[in-house]
């Protein structure tokens, strides 16, 4: 018993020294780079930044990273009371979650376990996003339905293809390298997706209680908040498809 | 087991802020201008008539009719959400610190409209001839307009 689930493999760790210097180091970046975007909407690389480099350092490197960006980055976009909260609570949460999947990285197959999680994760969302996009059961600003139910459409969409592809390689491709890194991407994708709704649903949780919101207040805050929670999933989805690959292979060469 | 104890005690320091919800109390409440802007008025105040607007119109669509007929000056920005008003009548909004400044704020007793919540008391009030209106929402682009109810643009101070 060494502490580390079955199916899944210790990485090779950074020395303290250099874990506090990575630290810093990444803590700088996603500030910069949060600070360089801050005017483009959707693009998400701080998640993508933070997601990467929790998976190649390890859960308690994302946890620290995490909570020390959710503090400094304060002193540059200010600090209010409600954003320091949820940022403390999700990012550190945030990079706790993608450096314990980092584990996957030295594993020849995702566990079962993984599996059968993702596809149930993937169905409900798929089910979640298109049923209340077909019933438009959302109470929102009629200027935002459009966009809102586009997204919604899109994201069930992805969610459900996500599922069937994952199985199909499981089913049909068994053993590959080249399969088992895409089953690992559609996984840490469809992670991300799923912790950017967190985030949001979250705020959702905080914001009534820090502000002071009537019951009435909070549900017109959660209906709301679908129009920047959307966007921001499918950004993520399209960011961390694209970039995690060759990010986390130059911090694994960083590494070693 | 170590790892896991590890990843519980992790967790559970991430949720030591929800303390500061519990006992926080705090509240945002815009404090509204009293001080003089150079004579420059800081509320602007309208109260639909059927005659004002078409079925579909917003708040925003009324307030460039008014500046197309010469009636109000305003600027805005392209905000995420749509325009974003930064200037009215020459009264710009300003920034004191990161943490308050001054802003044009919409203010609404149009609480629900198609089921839809435009506004409620629990976001700020402002008293307007006795009559009390919400802080909207909803931006400017996305506010309805509906006969009878009061619309008002208000310079308002906010801090957190």
């Amino acid at each position: 018993m060494n502490g580390t689930p079955r199916g899944l493999h210790r990485r090779k760790v950074l020395s303290p020294a250099k874990e506090i210097a990575f630290t810093a180091l990444t803590c700088a970046m996603l500030i910069g780079v949060q600070y360089a975007l801050y005017a483009l909407p959707g693009v998400e690389c701080v998640t993508v930044l933070l997601a990467c480099t929790a998976y190649v350092f390890g859960a308690r490197f994302g946890f620290f990273t995490g909570l020390c960006f959710a503090l400094l980055r304060c002193i540059v976009f200010g600090f209010y009371i409600q954003v320091v909260i949820l940022y403390c609570i999700y990012f550190p949460l945030f990079g706790l979650v993608f450096g314990l999947a980092g584990r996957l990285k030295g594993t020849k197959k995702l566990p079962l376990s993984f599996k059968v999680s993702l596809n149930a994760v993937c169905a409900a969302l798929c089910v979640a996003a298109l049923c209340i996009a077909g019933t438009g059961a959302l109470k929102i600003a009629p200027v935002y339905e459009g966009m809102v139910y586009t997204l919604l459409y899109i994201a069930g969409v992805f969610f459900g293809i996500a599922a069937l592809t994952f199985d199909c390689i499981w089913i049909f491709c068994r053993g590959g390298e080249h399969a088992d890194r895409a089953m690992k991407l559609i996984f840490v994708t469809s992670a991300a997706a799923l912790c950017t709704i967190c985030f949001t649903l979250l705020d959702d949780a905080l914001a009534p209680l820090i502000l002071g919101l009537s019951e009435r207040g909070a549900l017109a805050y959660f209906y709301a908040s679908f129009a920047a929670m959307l966007p921001q999933t499918v950004c993520t989805i399209v960011t961390v498809a694209l970039l995690f690959v060759p990010i986390t292979q130059t911090l694994d060469k960083i590494l070693r | 087991m170590k790892t896991f104890l590890i990843a519980c005690a992790m967790c559970t320091a991430a949720a030591c802020p929800l303390l500061f919800c519990a006992c926080g109390g705090l509240k945002i409440n815009p404090d509204l201008v009293e001080n003089d802007f150079g004579g420059a008025p800081t509320s602007y105040v309208y109260t639909m008539d059927g005659e004002d607007f078409e079925e579909g119109d917003t708040f925003y669509d009324y307030l460039l009719s008014l500046r197309a007929d010469g009636e109000l000056q305003f600027e805005t920005t392209a905000g995420q959400y749509g325009p974003y008003i930064t200037s009215v009548g020459g009264l710009e909004e300003k920034y004191e610190s990161a943490a308050s400044g001054y802003s044009w704020m919409i203010y609404t007793d149009l609480e629900e409209y198609g089921g839809v919540i435009y506004s409620d008391a629990s976001y700020g009030t402002w008293e307007h001839d006795g009559k009390l209106l919400n802080s909207a929402s909803y931006g400017v682009s996305a506010m309805p307009l509906a006969e009878g109810y009061t619309y008002a643009l208000v310079y308002s101070r906010w801090s957190y």
